[in-house]
């Protein structure tokens, strides 16, 4: 996890991945449609113990021109167009990361794990 | 890179365990020599730290490697797209919980199961379905099988040809077990005899 840095006058701003991870994950919820974002073997062991994350199994991947690729992997509900769902999270995830951070997000990739009710 | 490490892993475990499973059967390691190194691991504890500790980092590792190699295996079985933000990739799985979905809003169908495989220029979907005794087969089964390839063509926005072919596995009278079980009344509903009357 490579934290993305910004100069100020006044210092240094560094945005975690799991920052970006948790912008991405809360917008991809927002969208009707998807059930849930999937949890890899981390956010699963997290919540056993009783810690909340908001990331699930979101991969962030930081290119050296600074720009970043989402990697997300999610159900969406029964009865919902697939590419629509998936068209509509890459654009909200793009557009609340680099609202949020001012980061350039050079893709957001959807991985469509499986149906729900 | 990551696959790389877990097969190369691998290879060192079997390898490592493979030489000294050879060395025990030809008498290359003396069993003397064996057992005192036990023992003295056994006895010493700072020895019986550092085995337990590696122990434990083997056990992640492991865990690590099986987890890189079975993704690896996944991230193979997907239909992918790309969009002007990115690629969508669907696995095989997605599809295999629609077309189950699917099949249990129908009435006719009482269990199935769905395997989906992909390949260049279709997808292949077979469906293995107990139908009810009163079911039409051959009207039902072409029925259902222009419902899942439209279906699918439509939820998915797929383009490639989709081979549906289904297996009636069995045939079971409509009164089964669940629907007993349904048209039973609801234990308040039963009357019990006598039950308004004082003495």
């Amino acid at each position: 996890m490579i934290p993305e840095a910004d100069k100020t006058e006044l210092g240094i701003i560094k945005i975690h991945n799991n920052v970006i991870a948790s912008i991405a994950y809360l917008a991809a919820l927002e969208i009707d449609g998807v059930s849930r974002v999937c949890d890899d073997m981390k956010s699963r062991v997290l919540r056993f113990i009783g810690k909340k994350t908001q990331s699930g199994a979101i991969d962030i991947r930081s290119e050296k021109n600074e720009e970043i690729s989402i990697i997300m992997p999610i159900i969406v509900k029964y009865g919902y167009k697939i590419p629509d769902v998936a068209m509509k999270v890459q654009d909200r995830v793009k557009a609340a990361v680099e609202e949020a951070t001012d980061l350039t997000i050079r893709d957001v990739v959807i991985k469509i794990k499986g149906v729900d009710k | 890179m990551r696959t790389a490490l877990s097969v190369f892993f691998y290879t060192i475990i079997f390898a490592f365990f493979g030489t000294l499973a050879l060395g025990f059967a030809f008498h290359v390691i003396d069993i003397h020599d064996l057992v005192t190194q036990l023992t003295r691991f056994y006895a010493d504890s700072y020895l019986r730290f550092l085995t337990g500790l590696s122990g434990f980092i083997f056990i992640l590792l492991s865990f690590a490697a099986a987890q890189t190699i079975t993704g690896r295996i996944q991230r193979e079985k997907t239909i992918a797209f790309s969009n002007p933000n990115g690629q969508v990739t669907i696995t095989l799985s997605a599809v295999e919980d629609l077309v189950k979905r699917l099949a249990q809003q129908m009435s006719e169908i009482k269990e199935a199961k769905a395997d989906v495989r992909a390949h260049k220029k279709e997808i292949s979907i077979g469906m293995r379905v107990v139908l009810a005794q009163e079911t039409h087969i051959p009207d039902f089964t072409a029925r259902l099988q222009d419902l899942i390839a439209t279906k699918i063509q439509e939820v998915f926005g797929i383009d490639e040809a989709i081979n549906v072919k289904i297996h009636v596995a069995k045939i079971v009278s409509g009164t089964d077990k669940n629907n007993k079980k349904r048209q039973e009344p609801p234990r308040d509903e039963i009357s019990i005899p006598y039950q308004g009357i004082k003495i």
